[in-house]
């Protein structure tokens, strides 16, 4: 905008009653800066909204003999929030998805810190390539490589073996919960951790030498100056981590054996035997919870922060 | 940096120390199952686990032959080309009135571009292949396997294309304004040249997702296959080293393609800042006065 | 989800991603001209095509696959799935693009009802001449208007386990809910055939398949009293197998010849315990589906693919009968088989008439509901 334009739409004078020719030609042009969002309103709507809506519309039906019955009921609701077996799934899935979460934040912040401090400039690139390099990997095979690897016959339980600690397999984490555990932090590690790259790059180191000068330890300085400033991207890091875990149902139908079962399996379960109804009360739960965080969370989905 | 910090305090050696070990210890944690998975592709036998029984490369062998997999790395390639170009396309158009429009509420609208990635794929998959059969009365197919991976691969397009479009110098735009440009002359010669690493990002990532996509895509697929498909298949009904074997190929693939990329993108630095300016805005190059010294060489 | 990821390295690779792109193209294309190549070489070559067929992975092998692709030109696509009901639905939904589906004895007759399969001349196929008398005769797969499905194999379910890890071997399907068998148990992970085991161990009157809702509430305490002791609900026969081979479940619910294959997989020598309650078992057979689109295709192609020779190497990896006379003859004449085949009922396919044939259930919803009660969490 030059000054000129500026100062006309900075708006009247005094005695100015209409409105003015440019302001009446604003108007009518403020449709066309939305025409971008069109093919793009299109699809969600049609191929991501939609879709949602039937899924909530179902979730208040009933089936019967695999046919769908249109009907209203809260009773799918109703089943999921008091079977002892749901309940149980769904508070499992969220307490695994936010242990999951802190684990990956802790073991990715002093990741990030060294990467960012002691690994020289241009080594950091390749760095960080490293971290991203097993999502060249299929996501399925990374998985299953934990069978081979926590499995009787796996790399642990023989290497233990050959070094004669045991004589029978240690079968601690392999169809469990505490296997579900470390797979999913394997699984979402590198997504804490270019976050918290991303905002860790930027900090600016001089204020640690500040606070050290004026007689912090190195431990009490990272404390006070680096850590507030890292709490947005540590929130952002968190909900990329938290979200996705709980809509996780290939890992734990992997490695979790029957009882580390997780409600993506649970609602995988549901449609696969055309209850759909369930299926979708269920799903509906899960999207109000993500739907939650992310609205409470929504400003550490601001971009300029992150990616820029 | 850190060296001062050092000299201030003893222990700082050993912080360092004691990170540097993590740090590594990461690495190996990353990789292990990646080393896992490429070192079973060589087992003689057919079970999963160790000690390996022997050692062979039969497995790779047997892929060149198996047109199964040909076949759905074939559907794969299709799909993620046309996810790519349709998200590319669509996440482009809609950064623009992301960033520079007049909108209320940007927060919101940028929560609800957020979802599709959000949403667990298990539920999209499910969403669109009931909305498919019960309301459209259309087949799952190829089609709508490209139309679901676009609705997950656009909001990561939108989200770097409008980062990128948030940060850009407007000043540009309105110096093309000043000697006579309209908006769409504006849009097409001065922004996108201005944000095209931008798009290209995005369409990498679409395309990456593309290829590793499995939730949604075996729901809404029908009865072809994509590679993922297929390896979950194989993984599902019986573990053979060959499925490895396909993986460590995808990877060393994979490298090889950002290898060769990186070497050329090299030659390319090096050719662009011997014959000059490079789109982008800023001018890279360590010596400033280099456009001179070519010339000066010559004479 | 390796997507995220690659935001954060837009600031570095800008023009490293260009190029990757522009690296990546003539691959594209390359590849795609490549497999138009392939695709349009293997139609043109006179008469042929795909039919896509919904299976199980014990029904083919990629050899048998690919001879018979180059003898009649057909070339079978497989899509895998573990459970009929799930493959009931896949059909239900995809229309046209699957051509042949393989089911379980009574789930046949479901497909009929819903229309997604169409009766066909069983004569038609050269090769049921091979078959035995009896197969051809099973009601379940005939109609007036034609064969159902075509008879392919059958088997029990029963308990087989590792006498090694397992001291005191089972006696009976209640007796797998002895707490010293914790965590040793695989079973395949079919809610419906699950329920109907455990309608027999809690001697349940009647079809272990049409379960009144007394009888599948004591089911649901059977399951979740044997739940401690299942390690992991298999998708496959094969994850049964691997998972005995290696030791990680010392008990398998499985099929007949899972013994034999253990042992070929390198794994222990498994004994099995016939359940005295009794036990379910299947007949299963390759059925034409109605709205396919190569349907036509199917019968020629089950023609080559049911030939005895595949059926005899079927047999030999996969060790349940088979529905093949010619090839059960052949069998016995070989005597590095003969002991298997006459063990394995290959020469007595009688016996799967003795079976409670597995189906779907009466109220297929509240088996599920009460299955999902129990292994949800």
């Amino acid at each position: 905008m030059t000054v000129a334009s500026y100062a006309r739409d900075a708006g009247g004078g005094p005695g100015e009653t209409e409105p003015r020719r440019a302001d009446v030609k604003k108007e009518r042009r403020d449709w066309r800066q939305f025409v971008g969002f069109v093919p793009a309103a299109i699809l969600f709507g049609v191929f991501f909204i939609a879709p949602l809506c039937l899924i909530v519309v179902y979730s208040f039906w009933i089936t019967k003999n695999y046919e769908l019955i249109p009907d209203f009921t809260t009773a799918n609701y109703k089943t999921i929030l008091t079977t002892g077996t749901y309940v149980r799934t769904f508070g499992k899935t969220v307490l695994i998805a936010l242990l999951a979460t802190v684990a990956a934040l802790a073991l990715a912040f002093p990741f990030c810190y060294w990467l960012v401090r002691y690994v020289p400039k241009r080594l950091q690139r390749v760095g960080l390539l490293l971290v991203i390099l097993p999502f060249w990997t299929s996501y399925l095979l990374r998985v299953y490589a934990w069978v081979a690897i926590l499995g009787d016959k796996g790399a642990i339980n023989s290497m233990l073996k050959a070094l004669g600690l045991t004589k029978d397999p240690i079968r601690l984490f392999l169809y469990d919960n505490p296997g579900v555990f470390i797979v999913l932090v394997y699984l979402y590690f590198p997504f804490a951790a270019l976050t918290l790259y991303a905002s860790l790059e930027r900090f600016d180191w001089r204020l640690l030498h500040a606070a050290v000068d004026l007689g912090a330890t190195p431990m009490r300085a990272i404390a006070n100056t680096l850590l507030p400033q890292m709490r947005l991207a540590l929130v952002t890091a968190g909900i990329f981590v938290f979200i996705p875990i709980l809509g996780e149902y290939l890992a734990p139908s992997a490695i979790g054996g029957t009882h580390g079962v997780m409600m993506g399996n649970l609602v995988a379960n549901f449609f696969s035997g055309y209850l759909l109804p369930l299926g979708s009360a269920a799903s509906v739960l899960i999207a109000m919870v993500i739907t939650i965080v992310l609205i409470v969370f929504r400003r550490s989905l601001d971009t300029k922060e992150i990616y820029v | 940096m850190s060296d001062d910090l050092q000299a201030v305090n003893p222990r700082a050696r050993l912080f360092r120390i004691i990170l540097s070990f993590y740090g590594v210890g990461i690495y190996i944690f990353l990789f292990a199952p990646i080393a896992v998975m490429i070192l079973l592709s060589f087992n003689t036998s057919r079970v999963v686990g160790f000690p390996m029984a022997g050692f062979t490369t039969d497995w790779y062998l047997r892929l060149a032959n198996d047109t199964v997999i040909l076949k759905a790395l074939e559907k794969s390639l299709i799909v993620a080309f046309w996810v790519t170009v349709l998200s590319t396309v669509i996440g482009t158009m809609a950064a623009f009135p992301l960033v520079r429009a007049n909108i209320k509420n940007r927060g919101g609208v940028r929560v609800f571009i957020t979802l599709p990635i959000m949403m667990p794929g298990l539920l999209i998959g499910v969403a669109i292949l009931v909305l498919a059969t019960n309301v459209l009365h259309i087949q799952p197919s190829l089609y709508t396997a490209i139309i679901g991976q676009t609705v997950l691969a656009t909001p990561f397009v939108i989200l770097v294309v409008s980062s990128r479009l948030e940060a850009l110098d407007r000043n540009m735009e309105r110096a093309a304004a000043d000697l006579g440009a309209n908006g769409l002359q504006r849009i097409v010669f001065v922004v996108l040249p201005l944000i095209y690493p931008g798009i290209i990002a995005g369409a990498l990532i679409a395309l990456t997702l593309s290829l590793d996509e499995f939730i949604v895509t075996n729901f809404i697929i029908g009865a072809d296959q994509t590679l993922p498909i297929y390896i979950y298949n194989q993984l599902k009904f019986g573990i053979t080293p060959e499925v490895n074997a396909l993986a460590t190929l995808m990877l060393l693939g994979t490298l090889a393609v950002a290898g060769v990329t990186l070497g050329a993108l090299r030659l390319v630095k090096v050719l662009a800042s011997v014959g000059g300016r490079r789109p982008g805005g800023s001018v890279v190059t360590k010596k400033p006065n280099r456009l001179e010294e070519p010339a000066s060489a010559e004479v | 989800m390796s997507r995220i990821s690659e935001v954060k390295l837009s600031r570095r690779s800008f023009v490293g991603g260009a190029l990757m792109l522009g690296a990546a193209s003539p691959f594209l294309l390359s590849a795609c001209g490549k497999a138009e190549e392939a695709g349009g070489g293997g139609g043109s070559g006179g008469g042929g095509g795909t039919v896509n067929w919904l299976t199980w992975s014990d029904h083919y092998s990629q050899d048998q696959l690919a001879k018979v692709a180059d003898t009649t030109k057909i070339t079978g696509q497989p899509k895998l799935f573990s459970d009929n009901a799930d493959a009931l639905l896949q059909i239900k939904q995809t229309g046209s693009q699957f051509d042949q589906v393989s089911g379980d004895a009574l789930w046949v007759k479901k497909y009929m009802d819903e229309g997604l399969i169409e009766p066909f001349d069983l004569a038609e196929i050269k090769s049921s001449s091979q078959l035995f008398p009896m197969a051809t005769k099973f009601e379940f797969l005939n109609d007036p208007k034609g064969a159902l499905g075509y008879p392919f194999s059958w088997s029990t379910v029963q308990i087989y386990y590792n006498p090694d890890k397992v001291k005191t071997p089972p006696t009976s399907w209640e007796s797998l809910t002895d707490p010293m068998y914790k965590g040793l148990i695989v079973a395949e992970n079919i809610p419906t055939d699950l329920m109907a085991i455990a309608g027999i161990a809690t001697g349940a009157k009647g079809s272990p398949y049409a379960q009144t809702p007394d009888q599948i509430s004591s089911s649901s305490g059977f399951l979740n009293a044997l739940k401690p002791n299942v390690v992991k609900l298999a998708s496959q026969n094969n994850e049964i197998v691997t998972m005995m081979a290696s030791g990680e479940a010392a008990i398998g619910i499985s099929n007949l010849g899972t013994d034999v294959r253990v042992k070929d997989a390198g794994g222990p020598e498994l004994k099995s315990a016939y359940p005295p309650e009794g036990t379910i078992g299947f007949i299963d057979s390759e059925m034409i589906v109605a709205k396919g689109a190569n349907k036509a295709l199917v019968k020629p192609f089950l023609d080559a693919m049911q030939q005895s020779e595949w059926i005899v190497a079927n047999f030999t990896t996969n060790w349940r009968p088979l529905f093949n006379q010619k090839a059960a003859e052949a069998l016995t004449a070989d005597p590095k088989t003969a002991d298997n085949a006459k063990r394995l009922f290959m020469t007595d396919p009688d016996k799967a008439l003795q079976m409670t044939l597995k189906g779907p259930a009466q109220d297929q919803q509240a088996y599920t509901e009460a299955f999902n009660k129990v292994f949800g969490a």
